[in-house]
């Protein structure tokens, strides 16, 4: 299931999640999809943080997305999602968030309450990761 | 009813009923100490009415004989046999004017006459009252009355006795006179020196007149009733019905009044006189009735007079009494029945306001606890109350921490169990993707099935989720629309819906009060397990609702489904119907909780191509 905004811009699509696994798939799965945007992973929440005080202060581009895991030790997935958007200057961001399981209602709904553009659901079809990717665009 | 209510209304009802049933008895008491006074009252009214008319009549028979030995009718006696003109002349003049002013003095007196023996028993002298003017009637209009009975009886007395008539209607000329005049006759024998009969003198008496002056008929609110010794009437307030005996009417005393037979009766008798209650006209009243004796020398002629009242004249003087206690007894009986409620209320109000506190605490509202403090059964009930309560709170809450520890353990295993094995089913098939033509057709086997066993492992770990999550929920039941959560639920499933052209029907369906989410994961399951077992690509799924019992009966059907499927095992835990499934088996079963929770009922109904899946729900429906 998607209920995704397009991507925003030419900067990087940013993906936070602890398991390499995930980010493995992620990234062969982007490199099936029709998008050309750089494609970043982040292990856990304190890069991102690190990143988005680059974007801040200039040197690094206005990521064009973010895909976050929720289950992320340290700092979770609505911890970091709440603290991004306290920031004025990211709520034009588009954030995503990656979930393991859609038939849980109380993350859906935590995530649009903290302020999610949308939720995924981790697929299990590589067809359906590409197919999410290729939606983003225009 | 609550039962403090009971009680309030308990009291007063109970001052109510015995304030009643005490006054019934009081007012029996009453009536019956009352009735016997006023029977009393009559009595002693009825006795010295009777003296009187006994003393008047005793008078006349005293009148009688005074007559008989007056030396003037001895002197009229002697000239008339000695034939002496002039003495005789003189003394029946003289003797007229003794009748004349015997007449005077004696009001209902009507008639003394002086009746001769001889003659046909010619009137010798007769003074007589009509219309209020005594005359003495002169020799020429004087009358013979030797065929009349008390000239017979009278004549044939010895000295010193008298004759008494009966009480009859007087008549002229053997004609009954109109108007009525009863009469009584008293007469004395006359007899000369020689021993010889003479004659007779005799009084006529109006005994109507008598007895109305007497009695004071006319200003009282007595009924008065004389009877002689057959029971017939000589006084009664009907004077149609008095002396009917000369007329051959049947209208007696005994006859109208059986309680008076026994004064009627002949001879001697236990009592000379009975008290009853009767009814005259419409009127309950009280009779008193008893023989009188006024001829002392005839026993046997004895009248008997009767007197009645109604109940109210004779209480008439009590009735203000009783008014004025009868509307005291009911203002006492008010205000005992308020002080009576008050009471019962001050008594109960702390059971109200202890059952207020236990539907608070039922309706998981905040509840106070009064009456603590108290050493009565209300501050024991109160106390243990309260300490119930927090203990059942401090239960619950540790409780609901222990179902979350759970819940989020739950949470966790499932999310790092699906993960692994979502990844594994996902690396799978990319290597199908990317790799499938170097491998071998038994690698490419094996590589499918790793990925299937993958794909069944991640959703019997959500079923199991879905499942364990049930129990802990505890939203409140809220008037749910149902249509609007059938179409949330095939919202999420309308690709799936598109692509296998499945025709969806949803009938009418009502607002219903309950747990809305699980009404939701209920018709998830119910949609995901007809899209998982319908064979066939295109089938028509259809949610229709009746009503069965005052209930909402649901119904979620699908076509080209497997005919197979048991339905008594439908809805058991791991039953999945086919052993290539990828689910738990726990769907229905999920099912079968959440319909639970709402207190329905689940079954199926499974025909050649169509499973239906029926299920009722309690709550108010609208």
């Amino acid at each position: 299931m998607i209920e995704a905004p397009k991507i925003v811009g030419d900067g990087p699509i940013v993906m936070v999640d602890d398991s390499e696994s995930d980010a493995y798939l992620a990234r062969k799965c982007y490199e099936k999809s029709s998008l050309t945007n750089e494609f970043v992973w982040l292990q856990d929440g304190e890069e991102l943080i690190e990143l988005l005080d680059g974007v801040k202060a200039g040197h690094s581009p206005m990521p064009a997305l973010v895909l976050l895991d929720i289950n992320m030790p340290h700092i979770n997935g609505f911890e970091l999602l709440a603290k991004i958007r306290s920031v004025p200057e990211f709520e034009v961001i588009p954030i995503i968030t990656m979930l393991t399981n859609s038939n849980d209602p109380a993350d859906i709904q935590k995530s649009k309450d903290l302020g999610a553009d949308g939720y995924y659901t981790k697929p299990s079809e590589i067809s359906d990761f590409v197919n999410f990717y290729n939606s983003l665009s225009d | 009813m609550k039962i403090a209510t009971q009680l309030r209304l308990l009291a007063p009802s109970i001052v109510l009923v015995t304030a009643v049933l005490v006054g019934i008895v009081i007012v029996w008491a009453y009536i019956t100490l009352v009735d016997e006074e006023r029977l009393r009252g009559l009595a002693s009214r009825a006795d010295a009415d009777a003296g009187r008319v006994s003393l008047a009549l005793q008078q006349i028979q005293d009148d009688i004989r005074f007559l008989a030995d007056l030396p003037k009718i001895a002197e009229f006696i002697d000239a008339s046999r000695r034939n002496i003109p002039v003495a005789r002349a003189l003394a029946e003049r003289q003797t007229g004017d003794i009748f004349v002013s015997l007449l005077r003095n004696r009001s209902h007196y009507v008639q003394v006459r002086l009746i001769g023996a001889e003659g046909e028993g010619r009137e010798l002298i007769r003074a007589d009252r009509s219309g209020g003017v005594i005359t003495r009637i002169t020799d020429d209009k004087l009358q013979s009355k030797g065929h009349r009975d008390y000239v017979h009886d009278t004549l044939k007395l010895p000295r010193d006795e008298i004759y008494v008539s009966d009480i009859t209607l007087n008549r002229e000329h053997n004609v009954i006179e109109v108007p009525h005049r009863p009469v009584l006759r008293i007469a004395a024998p006359l007899y000369d020196n020689s021993g010889e009969t003479f004659g007779l003198v005799i009084i006529n008496l109006n005994f109507m007149s008598l007895v109305r002056t007497l009695l004071v008929i006319d200003d009282s609110d007595f009924d008065y009733f004389i009877a002689n010794v057959n029971g017939d009437y000589l006084l009664h307030p009907d004077s149609e019905k008095e002396f009917g005996f000369e007329f051959g009417l049947q209208s007696a005393l005994q006859l109208e009044y059986p309680e008076t037979s026994g004064l009627i009766a002949p001879g001697d008798i236990d009592s000379i006189s009975t008290s009853f209650v009767t009814s005259i006209g419409n009127a309950r009243s009280l009779m008193y009735a008893r023989r009188l004796y006024p001829f002392y020398d005839d026993p046997s002629r004895f009248l008997v007079m009767a007197l009645a009242a109604p109940s109210d004249t004779i209480a008439a003087p009590s009735q203000l009494v009783v008014t004025r206690v009868l509307l005291a007894a009911a203002v006492l009986l008010v205000i005992a029945s308020v002080l009576a409620f008050v009471f019962a209320s001050r008594l109960t109000r702390p059971l109200k306001l202890l059952t207020k506190s236990a539907e608070q605490v039922t309706h998981k509202q905040d509840a106070s606890f009064p009456y603590k403090d108290r050493n009565d059964e209300f501050g024991t009930l109160s106390r243990a109350l309260e300490h119930m309560i927090i203990s059942l709170r401090e239960n619950e809450s540790s409780l609901r921490e222990s179902i979350s520890d759970l819940e989020f353990f739950s949470k966790i295993v499932s999310h790092d169990l699906t993960e692994p094995a979502r990844r594994v089913a996902a690396l799978a098939n990319l290597v199908q993707m990317e790799d499938a033509e170097r491998l071998s057709v038994d690698s490419r086997d094996s590589l499918g099935r790793m990925r299937a066993e993958s794909l069944k492992m991640i959703h019997q770990l959500t079923d199991m989720r879905a499942f364990a999550r049930l129990g802990s929920s505890d939203t409140l039941r809220k008037e749910t629309d149902i249509k609007a959560c059938i179409e949330q639920v095939l919202a999420a499933h309308a690709d799936e819906i598109d692509r296998r052209k499945i025709v969806v029907r949803i009938d009418s369906m009502p607002i219903v009060s309950v747990y809305r989410n699980l009404i939701e994961m209920l018709f998830q399951n119910l949609v995901a397990n007809a899209l998982q077992h319908a064979r066939d690509e295109s089938f028509e799924l259809t949610f229709a609702c009746t009503q069965r019992d005052g209930q909402s009966v649901f119904s979620v059907m699908n076509s080209g489904s497997d005919s197979s499927l048991d339905a008594n095992q439908l809805f058991d835990a791991f039953y999945t119907g086919s052993t290539d499934s990828n689910r738990a088996g726990l769907g229905l079963s999920i099912c079968r909780r959440i319909v639970e929770r709402h207190s329905g009922q689940i079954w199926a109904e499974i025909e050649a191509d169509c499973v239906a899946i029926n299920f009722s729900l309690t709550g108010e429906t609208n």
